[in-house]
């Protein structure tokens, strides 16, 4: 703990003065011979919407993977609030990101066999929110985000960003404060793209939800508060100090 | 694009007579339109004017195209100061930016970093426009995704450029 | 050959698309070794039972003789009688010839007919008569004159003996059934010996029973192995088509991958059939063990069922690629199946009414013109229909369940059911057609369960043996006196055996059975309750073997059986039988005790079958148990990168778990109760429609009940197989894939 409150008081303070909500420090991760992450430092504050981006394979999703404690890295820290996430074993993580993580992907994350609004309600349900309550948010959800005719409809007969647009609902049903999302436009085109990342920053605005997304396409990046550039594993602009 | 800190970037890779100088402009920027001598020669005399160069080793009164120009540190120090000075995202910008990293590749200086410079400065402005956007009417939202798309565009050339950069340092090496 | 190239290059790449194949020629491996063993079965029984029962005598060409001592064989004919004796609990088939010395008739298994005095025993029964005294067993036939060979034997364990004989020693004839074979209780002038394929249509209607019993979870099972992975290769298969393969090509490749696959399991099977002959020879069934060689397919069989199998997988999954359209999208917008219609249950509801109506209509008007005919048609409808059924049954229950879920588990199983039932119902129809078929043969085979005895009926001590005799034509006076003072003779003989305690006299009684003086009947263990001077005693000859006791006045004077108790050794028992069979009495029945009818009674033709039950219970429980498991863990496969993204999300591995469960209980419990009352049904039909109501089924034996519970458990068992897969495939890995 000490460390990470040294660097990050030699670090430029957000404008806010208040400390990040989640804070990486010296992230290294290998895959056998590939050096995925070489040394990582970054911090999110509170509702903060950060971009990754950076060429392919220079580690984006990896990145992503370890701040949101869904693979350990091999060296270097990850606390999420007063939590080192780094620390916790499978099942606290599993946890933590049920209760305050959420996540997007760019595509092929609905069950297919479920309908938009059953698939909003799946996180809901994990949590222990009752079915009828969490339909009831489900819709609410939908609805906002423009999608109240396509409630009833499979993923199948949705288009790409009507079904984005729908994992935004899941995602952000439950209240995340932190909201991790890779290539959340990557399939999609402009007009759909905007779509998406406008109903995405605005609700994540209003839930004064912090996001971290990747994505190669600067008009994605540029719905963000800042860019990080990442290049062969490390952080070439923007990083910690933002 | 600004041909008179081309052109003194050039001879800051070493002194050279007007011709040659000439020449490798042509090889580098000169694909479509070649500099003409006589625009060579005034650009020399302005720079030599602002002492960002002299003229070296020439008997005095020879013609110009008998002389070897060399850069001062004053000269020294513009170039650098236009290499990193990221440029305002604009339609015309892309030649500039061309021009900046051969010059800054040809001195043997950092160009990602350069590269890197001029893409925050882009992204910074793809933000205000895309600020600009929330909740505008149509005709602001068209005409700011307009410039969103050219300024996209350059970015996009940027992130290519920054990717072959190894490439290309190898080519202007040779 | 370039065909070849191409489907290896996209078919059989990397680990998981070899384990698909292998599993698909596993399956189709097993599914060719049980099928051939099957039509082995089929076979050997057939040809086993025209080759056993030639003893009953009526299937050649042959005449029934009204007055055998007037009868007398010729060159081209024979008399013959057949007789059922035991030995120790077991059941022998002598076969009495009478023929002359130059007889052209051909026993089965013999050649000529033995001279008189001489007998052709089974190595089964020679082994017998070597390990036991002679007075207890030889000296019954005389000497030994050769061996019956296999043409004239059921199996390796039969117990069967020719013996010649001369007119006036040929022995009055038994009445009654071992195995396929009926003692008619005449005898007959045989001119050729003859058996039949089928003694009794029943049995053949209980055998195809029994075959499909076995094929159907086989066949269901190949057809869930032939889909295994189906969801990764269409993607590989839109690939292809993206990249501008003709739908008839992308056709061609999967037909080709069938068909190769199809053909190394084809082999692979019959080698595994050719290995386990041996083991299915251990096998009883109906007559005992069977020969090897019964069981052997003959090549052009073989043949033909490998061609089928690899022709019908080849034509079904190049039909099944060609029909499911591939288009270069692939499995992105995943295709919902047709929702199934509620003309599904039509053949449920036809096959109970085919049995219903075929049932009472036996029961009403007697056996119908191929009446078994109707209720095996009946029998599959109702198979079909269950099968048919499922999918519509599990749709609708799924829609109330989909509802009503509320855990985060229930509404994806119930919401995947609902989009796929016929797929979630297949992974459990081999255990729905297995837990039809157990309670349809436990329900069947307690029709074995005979009525207990009558209160008032008591048993002798199980080492007395009792011995009917045919009463002789009661007008002939002289016949009558010379019968009495005949069998006071040999019963006096038959005392003097070794190991005979005491031997007791009955003579006729007016009505019906034998009456007893009091002492005769103390001496041999009849109770005489209320210390009559006379007791009369009624009883079952050929069934159980109860004896009623009465107390009678008049003693007759005809004898009509004679009891002989022993010291209960075994050879002192069969001693006795052996010196009640050489004497010169005119039996009417075998001499039996009630050792024998408890040993008879196990053996009736139900009981034959009952391991052909079991065993398919068997086969069909555990094939069911590895299709389940088998699709659970595909089902799983088809949608890891979702599941995947969902683990990464937070969501549990137990949420995955119970989904599985989910998946698999739900369609089971739909059907369970139909399939157990179903069952039990179609036993009852089919008994009571074959044998015109003279049989019915009983309560189930308890044994049911833990074959239920065994293939519950195998279920079980296989859903939690599939948990590691759950687990692995669900990770972070599988969302990478995408
Ligand atoms: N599970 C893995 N096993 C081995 N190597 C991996 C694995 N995951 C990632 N890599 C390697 O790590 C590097 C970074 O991968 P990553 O997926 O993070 O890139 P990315 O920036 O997200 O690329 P893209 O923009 O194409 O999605 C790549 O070189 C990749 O090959
Ligand atoms: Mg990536």
């Amino acid at each position: 703990m000490n460390k990470v409150e040294t660097i990050s008081m030699s670090a430029r303070a957000p404008e806010n003065g208040s400390a990040p909500l989640l804070s990486a420090r010296g992230l290294r991760l290998a895959f056998g011979l590939t050096e995925a992450l070489r040394g990582i430092d970054l911090d999110c504050h509170a509702g903060e919407i950060i971009a990754v981006t950076g060429p392919s394979g220079s580690g984006k999703s990896t990145l992503l993977h370890v701040l949101a404690g869904v693979l350990v890295p091999d060296e270097g820290t990850v606390d999420y609030d007063t939590v080192r996430l780094t620390d916790l074993d499978e099942a606290g993580r599993s946890r933590l990101r049920l209760d305050k993580f959420g996540f997007v992907f760019q595509y092929g994350q609905l069950l297919p066999d479920l309908n938009a609004v059953d698939n909003v309600t799946i996180p809901l349900l994990l949590a222990g929110v009752k079915r009828r309550e969490a339909r009831r948010r489900a819709d609410a959800w939908l609805d906002r985000l423009g999608l109240g005719e396509c409630s009833r409809k499979l993923p199948g007969q949705l288009s790409g960003g009507q079904a984005q647009r729908v994992a935004i609902a899941r995602a952000l049903a439950t209240k995340p404060t932190l909201l991790f999302t890779d290539e959340p436009t990557g399939s999609l085109d402009s007009l759909a793209a905007e779509t998406v990342m406008l109903a995405l920053t605005e609700a994540a605005r209003d839930a004064n939800t912090a996001v971290i997304l990747t994505t190669h396409d600067p008009r994605t990046a540029a719905y963000a508060d800042r860019e990080v550039v990442v290049r062969d594993g490390q952080i070439t602009i923007g990083g910690a100090y933002g | 694009m600004d041909n008179t800190t081309t052109l003194l970037g050039l001879l800051g890779t070493g002194a050279s007579y007007g011709y040659d100088l000439k020449s490798r402009y042509d090889r580098w920027f000169g694909l479509k339109k070649p500099l003409a001598f006589g625009q060579v020669y005034t650009t020399l005399t302005r720079l030599m004017r602002n002492g960002w160069i002299v003229a070296i080793g020439a008997e005095a009164g020879a013609g110009p195209e008998r002389k070897r120009y060399g850069i001062t540190p004053a000269g020294r120090a513009r170039v650098l100061e236009w290499i990193f000075t990221p440029e305002v995202p604009s339609e015309t910008l892309q030649s500039d930016l061309f021009a900046k990293t051969i010059i800054a590749l040809l001195l043997g200086d950092d160009a990602g970093r350069l590269l890197d410079l001029q893409r925050s400065r882009h992204m910074a402005r793809m933000r205000e426009l895309t600020n600009e956007k929330r909740g505008a009417g149509l005709a602001v939202v068209l005409a700011c995704d307009h410039a969103l798309f050219h300024i996209e565009a350059d970015l996009r050339w940027i992130d290519l450029t920054a990717a072959r950069l190894s490439q290309l340092q190898a080519e202007v090496k040779k | 050959m370039r065909l070849f190239t191409l489907t290896r290059l996209v078919t059989a790449e990397g680990r998981r698309a070899s384990g698909r194949l292998i599993g698909m020629a596993g399956g189709i491996a097993v599914g060719v070794a049980l099928l051939l063993l099957l039509l082995g079965g089929y076979d050997g029984v057939t040809s086993r039972s025209e080759r056993l029962s030639w003893p009953s005598l009526s299937h050649g060409e042959s005449t029934e003789l009204r007055d055998p001592a007037a009868a007398a064989p010729t060159d081209e004919s024979v008399l013959a009688a057949t007789n059922l004796e035991h030995f120790d609990g077991q059941e022998i088939i002598r076969v009495d010839i009478v023929a002359t010395p130059d007889s052209t008739v051909v026993v089965p298994g013999v050649g000529r007919p033995p001279a008189a005095g001489t007998y052709h025993a089974s190595p089964a029964l020679i082994a017998l008569i070597e390990a036991n005294p002679t007075d207890t067993l030889g000296s019954r036939y005389g000497t030994r004159a050769g061996v019956i060979d296999t043409a004239g034997l059921a199996g390796p364990d039969s117990l069967v003996v020719v013996t010649g004989t001369t007119t006036e020693n040929l022995r009055g004839p038994s009445v009654g059934m071992v195995g396929s074979v009926f003692l008619s209780g005449n005898v007959w002038s045989v001119t050729e010996f003859r058996g039949v394929s089928y003694p009794n249509s029943n049995y053949r209607a209980l055998t195809i029973i029994g075959a499909i019993a076995i094929l159907l979870p086989v066949l269901i099972l190949v057809g869930i192995v032939t889909r295994l992975g189906a969801a990764t290769r269409a993607e590989r298969f839109a690939a292809l088509r993206l990249i501008g393969a003709t739908p008839r090509r992308v056709a061609a490749i999967a037909a080709t991958e069938a068909g190769v696959t199809s053909l190394v399991g084809a082999l692979t099977g019959v080698a595994l059939a050719w290995l386990l002959i041996p083991v299915a020879a251990l096998v009883e069934m109906e007559d005992g063990r069977f020969f090897r060689a019964d069981l052997t397919v003959p090549p052009s069989t073989v043949l033909i069922v490998v061609a089928g199998v690899v022709a019908g997988c080849t034509a079904v999954a190049g039909w099944r690629t060609s029909r499911a359209r591939i288009g270069p999208l692939g499995g992105s917008r995943e295709r919902t199946e047709r929702r199934p219609s509620a003309l599904g249950v039509v053949p449920l509801i036809a096959g109970v009414v085919v049995l219903l109506g075929a049932t009472t209509a036996a029961l009403r008007h007697g056996p119908l013109p191929r009446t078994d005919q109707v209720l095996i048609a009946g029998f599959l409808l109702l198979l079909v229909g269950l099968i048919a059924a499922g999918p519509v049954l599990t749709y609708w229950i799924s829609r109330v369940a989909a509802r009503r879920a509320h855990r985060t588990a229930g509404v994806i199983a119930m919401n995947r059911i609902q989009q796929h039932p016929r797929a979630t119902f297949r992974a459990v129809s081999g255990l729905v057609a297995a837990v039809f078929l157990v309670s349809f043969f436990s329900a069947g085979i307690t029709t074995l369960a005979e009525e207990p005895p009558t209160e008032d009926s008591e048993y002798l001590s199980s080492s007395t043996l009792v011995a009917w005799f045919s009463p002789p034509p009661p007008d002939d006076a002289n016949a009558v006196a010379s019968n009495i003072t005949a069998v006071a003779a040999a019963a006096a003989r038959i005392a003097r055996t070794d190991g005979v305690t005491a031997t007791a006299i009955g003579s006729s009684h007016p009505e019906t059975g034998a009456v007893f003086t009091a002492a005769d009947a103390a001496r041999v263990g009849l109770s005489n309750h209320d210390s009559a001077s006379h007791i009369q005693v009624t009883g079952s000859a050929f069934g159980d073997g109860s004896l009623v006791t009465r107390p009678a006045t008049a003693p007759g004077t005809t004898p009509r059986t004679l009891l002989v108790a022993t010291d209960g050794t075994t050879h002192s028992v069969e001693r006795a039988r052996t010196a009640i069979l050489g004497s010169e009495l005119r039996l009417q029945s075998p001499t039996m005790t009630q050792a024998d009818h408890e040993s008879a009674r196990s053996r009736t033709w139900a009981d034959r079958y009952a391991n052909l039950g079991h065993l398919a219970v068997l086969v069909a429980t555990l094939i069911s148990a590895v299709s389940l498991a088998v699709s659970s863990i595909a089902a799983i496969l088809d949608r890891k990168r979702v599941l995947g993204l969902l683990r990464l999300m937070g969501m549990p591995v137990s949420t995955v778990r119970r989904v599985i469960v989910a998946e698999a209980a739900l369609p089971l419990a739909t059907v369970f109760a139909l399939c157990v009352g179903l069952g039990i049904l179609t036993a009852w039909f089919i008994v009571a429609g074959l044998t015109e109501g003279r049989r019915t089924i009983n309560w189930l034996p308890p044994s049911y009940y833990l074959i239920l519970a065994t293939s519950l458990v195998l279920a079980a068992t296989a859903v939690l197989a599939t948990f590691r897969t759950a687990r692995t495939s669900t990770t972070i890995e599988a969302t990478r894939i995408g």
